[in-house]
C-alpha cells in the first residue's frame, strides 16, 4: 500500500525516471545490435579471428560494471551522463550478442551450405538466404538475453548521474526507504519483461515458419 | 560431355594425393557410376566438376570447354548436384526448394511454378500434397526425390550426384534406384553418380569407374567389368557372385539360340531335324493348340510316347528379363530348358548349358591369372 502512495505522491519523479531508464536501454540495443551483429558475422566468416574476439568480448564482460562506468567519466570526451552509460552498456551488450551471432550462423547445417553452393548460390547469397534466417533463432535467443540485462545493468548508471530508475534505488538504499527501493526495482522488471515480451512476438514473426515447425 | 585430363589433387595438410593422374571421359546421355572405397577419391573427382574443388594439376572439360576459366557460380547453375545428405533447405517449402535454381536464373514466376509442379510430378510426388510442406515434414524417401527435383530444375544436362540413395533404407533405395533408371530414359543427363555399392553401380551405370587410392583402375560397362576385371582389387570389390552378377547383368536375350519348332505332325522326323541343327533341345506344337512343349534327343531316342511329351510342361520367360530369372525358373520348375518370348511369341531358348558356358567366361579369365 505504502509503495502505491509513494508512486502517487511522487508521479512526476518516476515517469521522468522510467523514460530515462527505458530511452537508455534503447539506445545502447540499437547500436549495439548494428555493432555487434555485423562482428557476429564478420567472425562467423573469417574463422582466424573468431576466438580472440570472444574471448575478448568474455573479459571486458566480466569488468565490474561500476568500474568501467567509473572509469569512463573520467574520459574528457564522455564525463558525466548518457555518453559514458551508453557506452559502457554497449560494451556489455557485446559478449551475448555477438557470441549468439556467431554460434547462430555457425549452427547451420554444413550440408545445407554446400547444397547451396553446389547449385550455384554465391557467398552473398548463401549468407542472406540460408545462414542469417536459419541463426535467427539463436540470434533472437541472444538479443532477448541482452536486453533484460542491460535494463537491469542500466541501474547502476545512475552513480555517474543518469538520472533513471537506478536513481530510486541509490536513493532508497541511502535513506533506508523500502517503498523507493521496491518501486525501482519492479519498474525495472516490468521494463525487461515488457521488452523480453515484444522481442518474443517480433522472434514468432521473423522466424521463417519452416524452422519453427521443427522445434515444436 | 565431360572430360578429365591427368587430373591430380592433393589436399593442403595432406601427405598423399586425393586424385592421381586420372583421365576419363564421361559420354553425353551415359550414367557414370564411380565406385571405390572411402578415401580412393570418388567424390573429390565429382566435386572438382563443378569446381567445388579445384584439381591441383590437370584440365577438367564440361560440354569441351576447360571449366578453370569459367566463373564458378555460373557453371554450377548448370550442373545439377544431389547428395546423401540432400541438403534442403529447412525454412523453405519444398516448391521453394526445388525453384532454387531458376529463381537464381531469374525465370519468371510462372515459368518457375510450372516447371516446379513438373518436376515434383516427373520424381514421383504429388505437387498438391508436398508443394507447400517444410522439409522436416517429409520422409527420408520423399527428401531424396525432392533433391533429385531440385537438381532437375534448371534442366542441366550434367547431374552429379553422390550417393544419393545412401541414407534411405534398402526397400526405398531401391525404389528410387529404379525409378531413377526410368526417369533416366526420359531426360537423358549425363550422370556421375558416385557410390561405395558395387551393386548399385553395377545397377546404375553404363559404364562403372572403379578408383582405389585416387587411381582410376578399371573404366568400363558393367559386363566388361565383371568379366574381365583389371586386377585383383577390382575382383576383390565386386566379391565372391560375380558368376551371378553376370548373370543378373546380362539379358535372356544375349544368350538365347534360335530353337527348333516342329509341328506335332512333324514329329516324325524330329531327330533327323535335331541331328541337322546340332541341337539336343526342340519344341513342339501340337495340333489345334496355341501352346507350345519342349522335348529333348534323348526322349524321342527313348521311344518317349508324343502324348506323354505334351504332358511336361514348359516354362518360359521374356527376352528383356536378366539370364539369372532364367536360372531362377530352371530351379523352380527342375527344368534344364526355358524358352524365350518376345510381345508373347516364342523366340528361342536357354538351356542350362548355355548358362554355365557364359559363367564359364570368367572361369576362363580366373585360370589365365
Amino acid at each position: 500500500m505504502q509503495v502505491i502512495q509513494f508512486i502517487i505522491s511522487n508521479q512526476q519523479r518516476i515517469l521522468e525516471y522510467t523514460f530515462n531508464h527505458f530511452s537508455l536501454v534503447i539506445t545502447v540495443m540499437l547500436f549495439s545490435l548494428v555493432l555487434w551483429f555485423l562482428t557476429g558475422l564478420l567472425i562467423s566468416r573469417y574463422q582466424r579471428i573468431a576466438e580472440p574476439v570472444l574471448s575478448f568480448s568474455n573479459i571486458l564482460f566480466c569488468i565490474p560494471s561500476i568500474s568501467l562506468f567509473g572509469l569512463f567519466m573520467t574520459l574528457p570526451q564522455l564525463g558525466l551522463g548518457r555518453r559514458s552509460a551508453a557506452l559502457a552498456l554497449i560494451i556489455y551488450a557485446m559478449m551475448p550478442l555477438v557470441r549468439n551471432v556467431y554460434r547462430g550462423v555457425k549452427s547451420v547445417d554444413p550440408w545445407v551450405i554446400e547444397a547451396g553452393r553446389g547449385m550455384g548460390m554465391s557467398s552473398r547469397q548463401i549468407l542472406l538466404e540460408i545462414q542469417i534466417p536459419m541463426a535467427l533463432p539463436v540470434v533472437f535467443a541472444g538479443i532477448r538475453v541482452t536486453v533484460v540485462l542491460i535494463t537491469g545493468m542500466a541501474t547502476v548508471a545512475t552513480y555517474i548521474g543518469e538520472r533513471n530508475l537506478g536513481r530510486l534505488i541509490q536513493h532508497g538504499i541511502a535513506r533506508s526507504d523500502y517503498n523507493m527501493i521496491i518501486t525501482g526495482a519492479v519498474i525495472v522488471s516490468i521494463i525487461a519483461v515488457l521488452l523480453d515480451f515484444i522481442l518474443g512476438l517480433l522472434e514468432k514473426r521473423l522466424t521463417p515458419a519452416g524452422l519453427k515447425q521443427s522445434q515444436g | 560431355m565431360i572430360q578429365l585430363i591427368d587430373v591430380n589433387k592433393t589436399f593442403l595438410n595432406s601427405p598423399v594425393p586425393a586424385v592421381q593422374g586420372v583421365s576419363m571421359e564421361v559420354n553425353a546421355g551415359e550414367i557414370c557410376a564411380m565406385v571405390g572405397p572411402s578415401g580412393c577419391g570418388k567424390t573429390t573427382i565429382l566435386r572438382m566438376i563443378n569446381r567445388l574443388e579445384n584439381p591441383s594439376s590437370g584440365t577438367v572439360m564440361v560440354g569441351g570447354r576447360d571449366i578453370q576459366h569459367e566463373d564458378p557460380d555460373r557453371l554450377r547453375r548448370g550442373i545439377g548436384y544431389v547428395i546423401q545428405q540432400v541438403g534442403l533447405l529447412p525454412h523453405r517449402t519444398v516448391g521453394e526448394n526445388v525453384s532454387l535454381v531458376p529463381r537464381l536464373l531469374r525465370w519468371s514466376e510462372q515459368k518457375i511454378k510450372s516447371r516446379v509442379i513438373n518436376l515434383l510430378e516427373m520424381v514421383g510426388l504429388d505437387p498438391g500434397q508436398v508443394y507447400e510442406k517444410f522439409p522436416h515434414q517429409l520422409s527420408g524417401g520423399q527428401m531424396q526425390r525432392v533433391g533429385v527435383a531440385r537438381a532437375l530444375a534448371a534442366d542441366p544436362p550434367i547431374l552429379l550426384m553422390d550417393e544419393p540413395f545412401g541414407a534411405v533404407d534398402p526397400i526405398v533405395r531401391n525404389r528410387l534406384q529404379e525409378e531413377f533408371l526410368k526417369l533416366q530414359q526420359q531426360v537423358k543427363k549425363t550422370v556421375c553418380f558416385v557410390t561405395h555399392d558395387i551393386n548399385e553401380a553395377i545397377k546404375m551405370g553404363d559404364r562403372i569407374a572403379v578408383l582405389n587410392e585416387g587411381r582410376l583402375v578399371q573404366y568400363n560397362t558393367p559386363l566388361e567389368v565383371l568379366s574381365r576385371p583389371a586386377s585383383d582389387f577390382v575382383i576383390n570389390i565386386l566379391g565372391e557372385d560375380r558368376g551371378v552378377k553376370l548373370l543378373n547383368l546380362t539379358r535372356a536375350e544375349a544368350l538365347m539360340s534360335e530353337a527348333v519348332l516342329l509341328q506335332e505332325s512333324q514329329m516324325d522326323r524330329a531327330v533327323q531335324v535335331l541331328q541337322e541343327s546340332g541341337k539336343i533341345v526342340g519344341f513342339i506344337k501340337p495340333n489345334g493348340d496355341e501352346s507350345i512343349r519342349y522335348f529333348t534327343l534323348e526322349d524321342i531316342k527313348m521311344g518317349r510316347p508324343v502324348k506323354e511329351i505334351l504332358e511336361q510342361g514348359t516354362c518360359f520367360i521374356d527376352a528383356f528379363q536378366p539370364v539369372k530369372a532364367a536360372l531362377e525358373t530352371m530351379m523352380k520348375r527342375n527344368s534344364d530348358v526355358v524358352g524365350i518370348l518376345r510381345n508373347n511369341s516364342f523366340v528361342g531358348v536357354i538351356t542350362w548349358q548355355d548358362i554355365k558356358k557364359h559363367i564359364s567366361k570368367i572361369r576362363e579369365y580366373e585360370n589365365e591369372c
